[in-house]
């Protein structure tokens, strides 16, 4: 029997798996997130089997139990978990919907509902040199200061022929029938070590043929796209609505409309680093 | 709408001035509106002293030249305004107009 401990914001979270395949596959879900081993089970339990070819998913804490028969969907089950009571609990930080990566010790921050194709371009940037950070959730405090739940990108079905030409090492790939989970090191990618600061906030929309548009945003058009991603509001003062607006007030923040990878400029990472870069130096 | 109706601001609504464009957020719905110029105005004057015809008549005089279109768009802010919560109708007991003489 393995058991991780997740200690995040306060919040504890033991993944218990038993030897085999069950470990195997909470293995993997979880080497990029910051956690240690344990030998005893502090908090809520995820506890996690493998019998008769299925593994089986219990989180007795909401009496939820799945059964499932593909590795991908292990891990997306899991980490669904991990992220449900972050964000339900967490009460010293605001947690975000939103995927982060980062160069150097800046991160960019892409906050955007589910369909937005943020896991997508989460690959794309990871792919071209970035820190990965998140592709799902951020915990953020009021300075700005901020990590990640690394758990592996996870790419719903219709995406996978958009990442497809992304991938270096295909064979560390977890497929699922829900969702294919990609640990950052199948791009060929890093996860982040250590915490970042908030530097960039960016506001994703894919749309299938749509040109490439990359525009600053108004504060009061950034802090309404931002709110209606906090998923903790309930849990902090005021909803964090004003330490929210203050983050907005002192970080850039751009919209970016794009139909494909095919579409981005061939310079654009290279200008997001130098966004970073430059943020840094206004903070400064 | 009834035009003589009051409206008052929903009191735990927080308000903050993004580089002179206004947020409002909604805690109870977790909702945040973007006040463009006239629903600002209107959010402004929704202080439970002003009916709805007040509201109109004082933005009618501001503006002489909208004098049409004002009376539209006071209607439709305060219907989306309370929609969202962040305007409450008072009842004939709070409402001021209904008070005189009671």
């Amino acid at each position: 029997m393995a058991r991780w401990l997740i200690d995040m914001a306060g919040v504890k979270i033991t993944v218990r798996a038993k030897a085999g395949p069950a470990r195997e596959v909470a293995k993997v879900a979880l080497s990029s997130m910051r956690c240690e081993r344990t030998n005893s089970t502090q908090g809520i339990e995820l506890n996690l089997t493998f019998k008769d070819n299925v593994w089986e998913l219990v989180d007795r804490s909401n009496n939820l139990r799945r059964k499932l028969d593909q590795a991908g969907d292990v891990i997306y089950h899991l980490t669904d978990r991990i992220v449900f009571h972050l964000a339900d609990k967490a009460k010293d930080v605001h947690c975000l919907h939103a995927a982060s990566v980062a160069h150097g010790a800046n991160a960019l921050v892409v906050p955007a509902n589910s369909g937005a194709g943020k896991s997508s371009f989460t690959c794309w940037l990871a792919a071209n040199g970035f820190e990965y950070l998140t592709d799902e959730l951020i915990l953020v405090d009021s300075q700005g200061a901020l990590e990640g739940l690394s758990r592996p990108i996870q790419i719903k079905f219709h995406g996978l022929e958009a990442i497809d030409r992304l991938l270096v090492n295909p064979e560390l790939v977890q497929k699922g029938k829900y969702v294919t989970a990609l640990p950052v090191e199948s791009l060929d990618g890093v996860a982040a070590s250590e915490p970042k600061k908030l530097a960039l906030f960016l506001f994703p929309k894919y749309q299938k043929e749509a040109e490439f548009s990359f525009e600053k945003l108004t504060s009061a058009e950034a802090g309404m796209r931002l709110m209606a991603n906090h998923v903790n509001a309930r849990n902090l003062e005021g909803h964090g609505f004003r330490a929210m607006m203050n983050l907005i007030r002192n970080t850039p923040c751009y919209s970016l409309e794009y139909g494909g990878f095919d579409t981005l400029p061939s310079d654009f990472s290279s200008q997001l680093e130098a966004q970073l870069a430059s943020s840094t130096l206004s903070h400064a | 709408m009834n035009l003589e109706n009051h409206y008052q601001k929903t009191p735990e609504c927080l308000l903050e001035d993004m580089d002179g464009e206004t947020l409002l957020y909604n805690p109870i719905n977790a909702t945040t509106l973007h006040l463009n110029g006239p629903s600002a105005l209107v959010w402004e004057l929704c202080n439970g002293n002003n009916s709805v015809a007040t509201m109109i008549h004082t933005l009618q005089q501001a503006y002489p030249a909208q004098a049409e279109q004002i009376e539209r768009d006071v209607i439709e802010v305060i219907n989306e305004l309370s929609e969202n919560g962040v305007i409450q109708q008072m009842t004939s007991l709070q409402a001021p107009s209904q008070q005189v003489g009671s």
